[in-house]
Parts: structure tokens; sequence; C-alpha cells
């Protein structure tokens, strides 16, 4: 929330020789004028915070783009002055982190030619961003307010370009299918993925994925599967009680992707024949590190 | 210290807002906004504001665009004029000073901290 400076920062118009009685008094309206303007700002944040997410949007589509190996000059120059733009307001409203994150996209996309390094970098930051901004509204619980909570974004917008439904399935054996809808953290698993050796699919929608997978002799086979729970069309454990109950779990492993990685949906993951379940907001290191285990298992 | 008359030129309509509400609320000023450096000028002209708080970076007129044009007017020359900016690099600093703005306020910036910020520039007592 909004960082408040101490009263004794600011100096009041009483005079400071006044009784100690008449001091309380002042501190008291301080804090209260303080009270007052970090509850309007925690309002102006709610009704700005779509828009800041849109700009995260063109951010996000500059990551996806890099990821896939080059960007045209006019997203990149759009997607820096938005990260300019972000860092100035995600400060401005109270959140520090997402503000530095937001200035270090900014630089990387000033600077000239990405480096794999530096691409990975960028889009963990555009992540970080989008998963710091959908739980801001838990951390605000302190600031009363009448305002509806925001709804988090659950789809990010791309660039034209194959879409994840229409992605040629070629009914290849791959080592890793990842089912995520999530278009940057799926470009991003997919990029670490494919630099590390791995032949991918992705996948984004729970309907397609089943289809895909489902029984003895999939379209597409898969040695790890990577599921989201929240999918479009059908959910991630739809799509798992699918693959189980054709038997495509016999030559599959599954890890699930789970937001709350409350223990009843841990539970009744493993219990429909998951392999393994990493929660989310997802560290990419610690995921990549279960899918070594699952294939070398 | 008297309520103050404060025009806050910046192009981002969510800052505007948030520099409003910490200096109508928390310093008890009077704030007048403008969203492009020529909405700037002809408010600084009409209104004769205490000072100036100047987003560097704007589209069409920036900033120190804007500071020139508000310098060579006889009619809002004398009004003091800070740059508000995430450009704070020491270059940009004395870019700024050469040009003849009174000092440069940070984006992102503190709301409860704002209008201290911007007497402690001016000499305003609080």
């Amino acid at each position: 929330m909004v960082r408040v400076t101490a009263p004794a920062e600011r100096e009041d118009e009483t005079d400071q020789s006044e009784t100690g009685i008449e001091e309380t008094t002042s501190e008291s309206e301080i804090k209260s004028i303080e009270e007052k303007a970090k509850i309007a700002i925690t309002r102006l944040w709610a009704r700005y915070k779509p828009a800041i997410l849109d700009r995260l949007s063109v951010v996000e589509a500059a990551a996806v783009e890099l990821l896939k190996g080059s960007i045209d000059g006019e997203l990149r120059r759009k997607a820096e002055g938005e990260a300019h733009k972000l860092a100035g307001s995600l400060g401005t409203f109270g959140f520090p982190d997402a503000s530095r994150d937001a200035h270090e996209i900014e630089v990387l996309l000033q600077s000239g030619h990405l480096d794999a390094t530096q691409t990975v970098r960028l889009s963990e930051l555009a992540v970080n961003l989008r998963t710091q901004l959908e739980k801001e509204q838990t951390k605000r619980s302190d600031v009363h307010t009448d305002e509806k909570p925001m709804m988090p974004s659950t789809q990010t917008s791309i660039p034209s370009g194959e879409s994840p439904a229409t992605q040629g399935l070629r009914g290849l054996s791959v080592d890793v299918v990842l089912v995520d809808d999530d278009e940057v953290l799926s470009g991003l698993l997919l990029h670490t993925l494919k630099t590390q050796g791995y032949q991918t699919e992705w996948i984004a929608d729970g309907q397609v994925a089943a289809d895909k997978l489902r029984g003895p002799t999939p379209t597409v086979k898969a040695r790890i599967v990577v599921l989201d729970v929240n999918l479009p069309s059908l959910d991630g454990i739809s799509v798992l009680r699918e693959l189980s109950r054709t038997g495509a779990l016999k030559e599959t492993k599954v890890i699930m992707l789970t937001v709350r990685s409350s223990e009843p949906e841990v539970l009744s993951t493993l219990q429909l024949g998951a392999f393994d379940h990493v929660a989310k907001p997802v560290s990419v290191p610690v995921l990549m590190q279960r899918i070594k285990r699952a294939l070398g298992s | 210290m008297s309520a103050k008359r404060i025009l806050i030129i910046d192009d981002e309509s969510d800052i505007r807002e948030v520099a409003q509400i910490s200096l109508e609320t928390v310093s008890g000023w009077q704030v007048l906004t403008a969203e492009s450096g020529d909405e700037g000028i002809t408010k600084a002209k009409q209104e004769k504001p205490d000072a100036i708080l100047l987003d560097a970076m704007m589209p069409s007129m920036d900033g120190p665009a804007t500071f020139q044009k508000l310098q060579a007017d006889p009619s809002t020359k004398q009004i003091p004029v800070i740059m508000f900016t995430a450009k704070v690099q020491a270059a940009d600093r004395k870019r700024f000073a050469d040009l003849g703005v009174k000092d440069v306020i940070a984006k992102p910036f503190d709301p409860m901290k704002l209008g201290s910020q911007i007497a402690a520039i001016l000499g305003w007592s609080q």
C-alpha cells in the first residue's frame, strides 16, 4: 500500500509549544488525513488497474516475440514506453518491487540485441509483474475500501501468430507437453525446455489437451505433461481424470500446476494419478528440476 | 503556510490524479491539472499558479519544450517549475538545471511526501 510518511517527518502548522493534548490531536489529524489519502489512492488504483494491466500486456507481447526469436521495432519501442510508465505508476501506487521489475524491463528493452539469458530474464520479470499485480488485492486488506475487488486477468494478449489451439500437433512423441493458457509463462517454460534440448508441444485449451493426450495411443505421446488447473474449455482436473480413465497415465507422467496448492486439491490430483504438483506462481528453476526428476525416474 | 495553487502538467492520468489527491488531501493545496504542454501553458497563463509540476516525457510537446515556452512568455516566466520525471540521471538533472527549472522530483514518488518535497525545493515553510 501507499507508503506513509511518519507524522514526525511532516511539520504541522500547530505551534509545537502547545500542550501535549493538542499535539496528540494534531498527530491524530495528520494520521486521519494520510488515511484519507491512502483510501483515495487505493480507490484510484482499483480504477486504473485494468489500464495498467493493459500496459503490462504490451510488455508481455514483447516478451513472447523475443522468446520466439525476433521482435519488430515498433512493438519493442511501445513495450519500452509502457514499461517506463509501469515503473512510474506502480511505484507511485505503492508497489516498489513491481516498479523495479518494470524498470529493469525498460532497461533491457533499451539495450541493443538481447541474448538468450536477457530474454529469459525479461520474460521472468513480465511473469513476476503479473503475479504481483494479481496477488496485490490481498495485500491491501489493511485499507478499507468499498470498491469491489478486481478480477485477475487470466488471459494475456499476444501478437498474431500460431494460436495454441491450432498449433500443429503432429502426432510425434515429445518429451514435454505443456498445457497452459498463460502465453508468457508458457513461452518462458517452452523456451527454457528447448534450450535444454527437450522436445516440446504446447496446448492452451483443456478440451484440446484431453483430445490429443487421451488413450493408450494418443495423438500426442508425451513423457511428461505439465498441466495447469485453470484452462479454457475443460479444467485441468477434468483433463487429468480423462487421461487416467483412458489409460494414458501408464506411459505419461503428469505434473499439475496448482494455484493454491490446497491439500484437498493436491490430494485429488495425486489420487487421480498425477505424478507431482508445483504451486503457482511457478518458479521456473523448481519446475525444471521437477521435470528432470520425472523424466529420470 | 497559506494554501498554494499548483499546476500539474502530465500526460499520464493516473500519475496526475495521485499527485492531485496527494497535494489536495495531504498538503491542503489547490491543484490544477493539464494533460499536455499546450493545455498546461494555457492554464498557466490564465490561472497564474504558485508553481508548476511538469512531466518531462510527454508526447507532442515534452517537458523541456513546454518549459521553454513558459519562460518565453512574460506572464508565466516567473512561475517556478519543477520537473517531474523518471529520468533522474546526473546528465538529465544537469540538463534540466541548465534550462532553469528549480529542481527535479523523481517518479515514482511518495504521495505522502510530494507536497513537502515541493515546499522544500521552493523554500515554502510548512
